[in-house]
Parts: C-alpha cells; sequence; structure tokens
C-alpha cells in the first residue's frame, strides 16, 4: 500500500461523512438538541484524545477540548456549513493544545525544584513507551504526529491547519516517527 | 502493533467523566448562539468572494481539499469563547457549579477538580486544596503535586506568606505541614475552631487562629510560643489615665489616654497622651513615645 493509496482511504469515508455533517450542523443551528448530541457524540471523544496526546495533561486536556466546542457552537453562524466540521473544530483543538503545552513546559522548568512529585495515582495500564516518546517531543512536533496518524489528516491539511510550510509539517512528522521507532513504538 | 493503533488505544484517563462534564456544558451553552443566522448582507459578501476565489482555484486545478481551507479563510476559526473579564492582572480562584477553576484575565476557566476549598501558594505558582480528609498541591493548571490524608476532616488551610507551610484545621486541632507537603504534624497548643487560620503577613512563623475557648491566639509554629491573646481590639480600652487589655489594667499614667489602636499583628497598642503618642506592648510594658497628638490606625506592614 502507498502513502497515497492510504490518504484516499481516509479521505473517502471523511467526504461521505462530512455530508450528513452539513446536516448535523443546520439542525444544530436551528437548536435541535438531538443534533448537538449527535455532534458531539461524534466529535468530543478525537478532539479530547488529540488534546490530551499534545499537552499530556487530564484535566488541561479536558478544558481545551471543551472551550473548542464550546467556541465552534457559538461561532456557528460564522461557519461555512457546507464545509466539514471536524477540521475546523481540530484547528482550534491543536492549536490551544500547543500553546498550553508550550506555556506548561515553560512553568515546569521553574516548579520542579521545589515541590517534589509526590501521591500522583493512576492505576490504568498506560502504554508507558508511547507516552513517553511523545513527551520527548516538543508540542509542535506531537501535534503534527497526532493530526497525522490519530486523525488521519494528510501533511497538505495539516500545513494548512497549522500554518506552517509543508516542508516544516514532514520534516516534523519524520523527527516524531523517528522518536517513535527510538523508543520501539514504531518499524 | 501500527504507531496509528498505539496512538488509538492510549486514551486520556478518565475520558468517561470528561465526557459527560462537556456534554453537561456544552448543552447548556449550544442554545445562547444556536439561533443567530448570518445576515443577508454578510452572507451575500461572503458567498461572492467564496465564489471568487473558488472559480480562481478551479482554473489553476488545486484539489478540492484546498478549496476547502479556502473556504476556512474566509470564515475564520473562531478565538476561544471569551466568558467575563477579570479588570486586573492576575488568576482568581473560584468554585463554580463544576467544582474548583482557575479563572484567566482573559475569562476562561481552567478547571482543577473539585474541593471543599482552597487557597493559593504566596505567589501563585501553586493551589492547596482540600477535601473531607485530603490536602493536596496543585499546579494551577491541576497537575498534582502531592497530597496528604488528615486525621480528620480539614476546616479551612492557609499558606504562609514564605510558601514554606500550611496551617490547616483538622479534629479541633491547628495542624502544619510543610510547603513540599512532608513533615505535618499538629502544632503544640494549638486546639482550636473551625476557623480558616491566618499567617502574620510580617512575620512568616507566626499563625493567628480562634482557640478551643474562642479566643483568637497568636502562636510562633516553630517554637510553639504563644505570641499574644486577646479577643480584638475591642478589648483594649481606656480610661482616664488607664489603659485596660482584656479588662486588666496594664498601665497607667497621669492625665488622659486618647483611643487605642492595635498594631495589625496584635502586639503592640498606640494610645495618645497628650502631645505624643505611647507604644505599648500588650502586656503593659512602655517601649517608645512617639510625637504626635494621637494614633488613628496603624497600617500593614509594607502598605
Amino acid at each position: 500500500v502507498t502513502s497515497s493509496d492510504a490518504v484516499d482511504d481516509l479521505r473517502l469515508p471523511a467526504q461521505r461523512r462530512a455530508r450528513s455533517e452539513r446536516a448535523l450542523v443546520r439542525a444544530v443551528a436551528r437548536g435541535e438538541e438531538a443534533a448537538l448530541a449527535e455532534l458531539f457524540a461524534r466529535f468530543w471523544g478525537p478532539a479530547h484524545h488529540a488534546a490530551w496526546l499534545i499537552v499530556r495533561d487530564a484535566a488541561a486536556a479536558e478544558d481545551i477540548a471543551q472551550e473548542a466546542f464550546v467556541s465552534a457552537l457559538a461561532h456557528l453562524d460564522r461557519f461555512d456549513r457546507r464545509r466539514p466540521f471536524g477540521p475546523w473544530l481540530h484547528r482550534i483543538v491543536v492549536n490551544r493544545a500547543i500553546d498550553v503545552a508550550r506555556a506548561r513546559a515553560a512553568r515546569r522548568e521553574v516548579a520542579s525544584d521545589v515541590l517534589p512529585e509526590v501521591g500522583v495515582e493512576d492505576a490504568r495500564p498506560i502504554d508507558a513507551s508511547l507516552l513517553a516518546a511523545l513527551d520527548g517531543l516538543p508540542p509542535e512536533f506531537r501535534a503534527c504526529v497526532v493530526l497525522r496518524h490519530l486523525l488521519g489528516y494528510t501533511p497538505g491539511d495539516i500545513s494548512r491547519l497549522l500554518d506552517i510550510p509543508r516542508g516544516t509539517v514532514n520534516s516534523r512528522l519524520r523527527r516524531g516517527l523517528d522518536a517513535l521507532k527510538e523508543a520501539g513504538v514504531s518499524r | 502493533m501500527t504507531v496509528e493503533d498505539r496512538l488509538r488505544r492510549a486514551v486520556p484517563p478518565d475520558a468517561e467523566a470528561a465526557h459527560d462534564r462537556a456534554w453537561a456544558v456544552v448543552r447548556a451553552a449550544a442554545p445562547l448562539r444556536t439561533t443567530k443566522r448570518v445576515t443577508t448582507t454578510s452572507f451575500v459578501v461572503r458567498s461572492a468572494g467564496a465564489a471568487a476565489v473558488a472559480a480562481l482555484f478551479a482554473l489553476s486545478g488545486a484539489g478540492a481539499a484546498t478549496a476547502d481551507w479556502v473556504t476556512d479563510t474566509l470564515a475564520p476559526a473562531p478565538k476561544p469563547r471569551v466568558a467575563v473579564q477579570l479588570p486586573t492582572a492576575g488568576r482568581l480562584l473560584i468554585a463554580d457549579r463544576h467544582g474548583l477553576a482557575v479563572v484567566r484575565q482573559d475569562g476562561t476557566r481552567v478547571r482543577v477538580g473539585t474541593a471543599d476549598g482552597a487557597t493559593w501558594s504566596p505567589h501563585g505558582l501553586f493551589i492547596a486544596a482540600w477535601k473531607q480528609k485530603e490536602l493536596r498541591a496543585m499546579e494551577p493548571d491541576g497537575d498534582p503535586r502531592w497530597r496528604i490524608t488528615a486525621p480528620a476532616t480539614i476546616r479551612g488551610a492557609a499558606w504562609s506568606p514564605d510558601g514554606l507551610r500550611i496551617a490547616y484545621i483538622a479534629g479541633g486541632r491547628v495542624r502544619i505541614v510543610s510547603g513540599n507537603g512532608m513533615n505535618d504534624h499538629a502544632l503544640i497548643g494549638g486546639a482550636a475552631r473551625p476557623v480558616t487560620p491566618v499567617w502574620n503577613p510580617g512575620r512568616a512563623q507566626e499563625l493567628t487562629y480562634v482557640s478551643a475557648a474562642g479566643r483568637v491566639v497568636a502562636r510562633d509554629v516553630g517554637t510553639g510560643r504563644r505570641v499574644v491573646a486577646h479577643r480584638g481590639h475591642a478589648r483594649a480600652t481606656t480610661s482616664g489615665g488607664s489603659l485596660r487589655i482584656d479588662g486588666r489594667a496594664v498601665l497607667t499614667v497621669r492625665g488622659r489616654l486618647g483611643r487605642p489602636v492595635w498594631s495589625p499583628d496584635g502586639r503592640y497598642v498606640a494610645v495618645g497622651r497628650g502631645t505624643s503618642v505611647l507604644i505599648v506592648s500588650a502586656d503593659g510594658r512602655r517601649l517608645s513615645t512617639v510625637a504626635g497628638r494621637a494614633a488613628y490606625d496603624w497600617a500593614l506592614p509594607g502598605s
């Protein structure tokens, strides 16, 4: 399977889905709660998931995804309803997550020596090697990896979504995958 | 397993609860805006612009995906919703219907869990929050740093001005824990009522609390030494040339004494006498005399 085949595989279901997305968005704009529930059910999970993988903090990720959703709904009148809703939402989520991750990294440099972390509990099994490899990447690189390999965007889409050159996207994806390979996450 | 598979399986912790909380917020927020419609004028202008640019791309042969993003540019992604903005710099710690939240200056909120109460560290680097018997410290984004379990329900806590200690009330006692969550212990002689203690802003080791007998007590938390005890400024009274504290005459002079004024730390009283102001310790020792007819107020340190 070539990379272009993979891209087509990702695009076809997205295009089919876009048609019903338009109907959903129109219904939400009319104030139909059932449509809102369906739109939320469809888009909350990926948005929250992507935010968490980029910002790597559960509370912040929830806040980011929630703010993005509320913000998108509040501006539905400015949204071109012929377009898919997902990229619009993901653009807000990912850019906000990058900002928050940068801010947290700056604060942590000051605080970590003052107060040691004690008693953090999370009993769920986690993919420690994957998360450690992601943590080792700058937030902008994490964002590219998440957009490409979790949300299925093409490098061209990511370039437009993050407003950065396509070459930069490719180099970030390459470096991200190299880091994941070194950590044994990908072959 | 592919990278895609592993990313899909690495789900956020507490995802189901986060989903429920977010749905409640989104459902509540949606009706506020969803009935707004695009005005005819803006729709026409925007449609004309979109049609013109779409025609350009059709001529250039650019793909459908690119056209999607051109339209996105005409209808830009919104910035995060701006709530009620704070009138000044800083962050406000509040409890709302979803729990504890830090309100940024732009009005956006970062939820940091649920709590019965919370307080900032002196420089705003950390938050101490308590819920039932648990006291925890976290960063302002909710990232946990440490937590301890108190012997009884916590009734209030305060972070010392130097950031080195947190005083809290639990089980009828004042307890002290270091700012890094270590060395949790009961303050000697610190039987207390469930009222949030207060640190002396000028003396980081001095803590004021309400004793089990209902008296306001200031105590050095390092030595356990009681600094001063009184029931408030009203307990210092003058009558003629006599100054009384808690009804006990601590100073008698010739002439007439003016209105007594307590220092903010409750250690001293300033009282006018003729053309001077006497500074008297709480036990009645005359410490100094300042030129002036009367003492009106005593400002906090640094003010």
